[in-house]
């Protein structure tokens, strides 16, 4: 029983990394329907930014600039080269983002090489793992989890409590019919793309201290993450959450109660439960079914 | 789908590029070509056809009926073991192993990964097939598979050789440049013929609006499933080749990245045509090659592979929405100035949308940039 709960705590620590990353995958398709692949890379990108502010600065202080520098980032790169394909196929976005993939990686590589970088934790991340009874939690994964919640309930007055959020909805819902109600249709767009890549910078600056920063170390989360968008409902921020925690601790099951001999299905299981779970929700746990028009 | 028609392109090029196809093992050995065709260059196109048949077995799916997968790469795989099991293991003639494995392969996609699709689409469904290329190695490497698969080790050929009867006249690259080439072509015309065929209507019906072919009598679940089912069976031959041209396959030799780069083949050849098929193939076969071959120009591009290979994915999109294939069509139908007239027209709203990055607008709505329909549903919310 005690394992039990270990495995399901440490399940759950590992889930949170997900949970974070899919809030932002989740943002960004709720308010431009565009699966962005980049999305890791660029919260990678911009973590480096931020172990490269923390030479000169306050860790706090980095962690707001980095935020705040990877939204600009996110706003340029709607305007420049999505915009541009909005009107194409769809999967035209999906392979702009693929594009910006490859080259905020190669960047990464190129200014700061592949040495792994040391990273944190910092401040209220650092310090023994918290213990109840006798199952323990990292400090960081708490926090993160703690973040997690805190994005969600922004996420959540913003988009429910303001008109602002009311504006971005309605771009996302029918954009043809908010810019003839006056909506700036554009600058909403922009804006999404600006909130996901922040809350985006939040998840790398946060993941890379559990990882250890190196320009790879955000992929293999990303693709969890992505399905854990996934299986809570792509549109739903409280679904990327529980999404990512079910996903972690799946997985975490599944590597310690399948016996060594039939070989390593951590991987198999989680995703067999996802298309399970989507079989029967095919727009996820929390994810609004679309309404069906021609 | 009465009788198999060629494409309608003029019969004298179509004989000039058969005549080029049957020659080109041998162009490397002939004065004036050798100065530009290596050896190497058969082994090239060997591959190309193999990348020919999964682009268009990937183009079926998404470019014709609309399916997104994130995992096809998986499909391939599954052809490449299965070709590699009967043939290793059952000691099933090569030729016949192929065919087997893509039968195989087209009726576990059609079952296995069809029948879920009827009922997920968009990101959902590219979820569930991202779900089965990540899952498949840990499957393939199962204890208990491993009498048939042979684990992580992966399975490879241990003698293959040309038959008999061309003995002395080919060698063994020549023999499978053959071979691969010969399966591709006769793939493709039967795939030509498929795609206007009633069948290759409903596929297009079902992607332009799944509502819309319902109402008008199109089966959705069973076009759904058919089209993985057949997609899946070119797959699966394409597999069956890529396991005797790379006279390996283990569980790791086709993965995520793989299935990426088909969908960017796909988009950047251009979507829903054949034309774009090959040119699709002919980015997955050089591209490696191309950047390498920049780095030899200009040394800082090597340390920069991962920025030029992402900026002209960008830039491809940016100045061909419609792939390369979209780019002949405006050259055919509007002539070298018209295709001009159209990037010129786009780099212009490029700049012009770069130049207003500054400038604040919240004031009003954007104006619509270009004349045309305002485009006003939106994909999948």
């Amino acid at each position: 029983m005690q394992e039990f709960a270990q495995q399901t705590l440490s399940g759950i620590a590992s889930g949170s990394l997900f949970a974070i990353l899919a809030l932002a995958i989740v943002l960004i398709y709720r308010s431009t329907s565009v699966l962005n692949f980049a999305q890791g890379e660029m919260a990678m990108f911009t973590t480096f930014i931020a172990w490269s502010f923390m030479t000169r600065m306050d860790f706090w202080l980095a962690f707001a600039l980095a935020i705040l520098v990877s939204a600009a980032i996110g706003a340029a790169l709607e305007r420049l080269v999505l915009r541009p394909v909005e009107h194409a196929p769809a999967l035209n976005s999906v392979i702009v983002t693929l594009g910006l993939f490859t080259i905020f990686n190669g960047l990464a590589l190129w200014i700061w090489g592949a040495q792994p970088k040391g990273f944190g934790p910092f401040s209220v991340f650092k310090g023994d793992p918290i213990c109840t009874a006798d199952v323990c939690i990292g400090r960081l994964n708490v926090g993160i989890l703690v973040v997690s919640f805190i994005v969600m309930a922004l996420l959540y007055v913003l988009f429910q409590r303001t008109r602002l959020g009311l504006a971005m909805r309605a771009t996302a819902e029918n954009r043809l019919a908010s810019q003839l109600v006056g909506i700036p249709v554009g600058n909403m767009l922009t804006l999404g793309w600006a909130l996901s890549a922040g809350v985006g910078a939040v998840a790398g600056v946060l993941v890379a201290q559990s990882v250890s920063l190196t320009t790879s170390s955000l992929f293999a989360i990303l693709l969890y993450a992505f399905a854990a968008a996934v299986l809570g409902g792509l549109n739903s921020p409280p679904g990327a959450i529980a999404g990512g925690l079910i996903i972690g601790v799946s997985k975490n099951w599944a590597a310690t109660y399948v016996p060594s001999e039939v070989g390593n299905v951590d991987l198999t299981l989680a995703f067999a439960m996802i298309v399970t779970v989507l079989m029967i929700r095919p727009t996820g746990l929390f994810g609004r079914p679309p309404a069906r028009r021609v | 789908m009465t009788s198999l028609r060629l494409p309608g392109i003029r019969i004298f090029w179509l004989a000039l590029l058969g005549v080029v196809l049957v020659l080109f093992p041998f162009f490397h050995s002939w004065p004036v070509f050798d100065q530009f065709i290596s050896e190497f260059r058969t082994f090239n196109a060997t591959m190309f056809s193999v990348w020919l048949l999964v682009v268009l077995s990937m183009n079926l799916l998404t470019g014709y009926s609309g399916q997104i997968s994130l995992g096809h790469a998986a499909v391939v795989l599954i052809g490449a073991f299965t070709t590699a099991i009967l043939s290793d293991r059952a000691n099933i003639p090569m030729p016949l192993a192929i065919a087997l494995a893509g039968l195989f392969t087209g009726l576990v996609g059609g079952v296995v990964i069809g029948i879920p699709a009827v009922r997920l689409s968009g990101p959902y469904l590219a979820i569930a097939t991202f779900a089965l290329v990540l899952s498949l190695p840990q499957i393939l490497k199962l204890e208990g598979l491993n009498n048939w698969t042979n684990g992580a080790l992966g399975i490879r050929i241990r003698d293959l050789q040309p038959p008999g009867f061309v003995d002395g006249y080919l060698d063994k690259g020549e023999w499978l440049y053959y071979v691969t080439m010969a399966t591709a072509v006769f793939m493709t015309i039967v795939f030509w013929n498929l795609t206007h065929s009633r069948i290759g209507r409903a596929f297009v019906a079902l992607r332009d609006s799944e509502i819309g072919a319902e109402q008008m009598g199109v089966n959705v679940p069973l076009y759904k499933a058919l089209a993985f089912g057949l997609s899946s069976f070119y797959a699966g031959i394409a597999g069956g080749l890529f396991f005797m041209v790379q006279a390996f396959v283990g569980p790791e030799s086709l993965g995520f990245f793989e299935s990426i780069l088909f969908l960017v083949a796909i988009v950047i050849g251009g979507l829903g045509s054949v034309l774009g098929s090959i040119f699709g193939a002919l980015f997955l076969t050089f591209q490696t090659e191309a950047i390498d071959r920049l780095g030899d120009v200009v040394a800082e591009a090597r340390n920069l592979r991962g920025v030029i290979y992402g900026a002209a994915l960008v830039t491809t999109m940016l100045l061909f929405p419609r792939g390369f294939a979209g780019a002949v069509q405006a050259l055919q139908s509007a002539g070298p100035a018209g295709l001009w007239r159209g990037i010129r027209d786009r780099v212009q709203s490029l700049a012009e949308l770069a130049g207003r990055l500054g400038e604040r607008q919240a004031e009003q709505p954007a104006p619509p940039r270009r004349p045309g329909p305002p485009d006003g549903g939106q994909d999948g919310s």
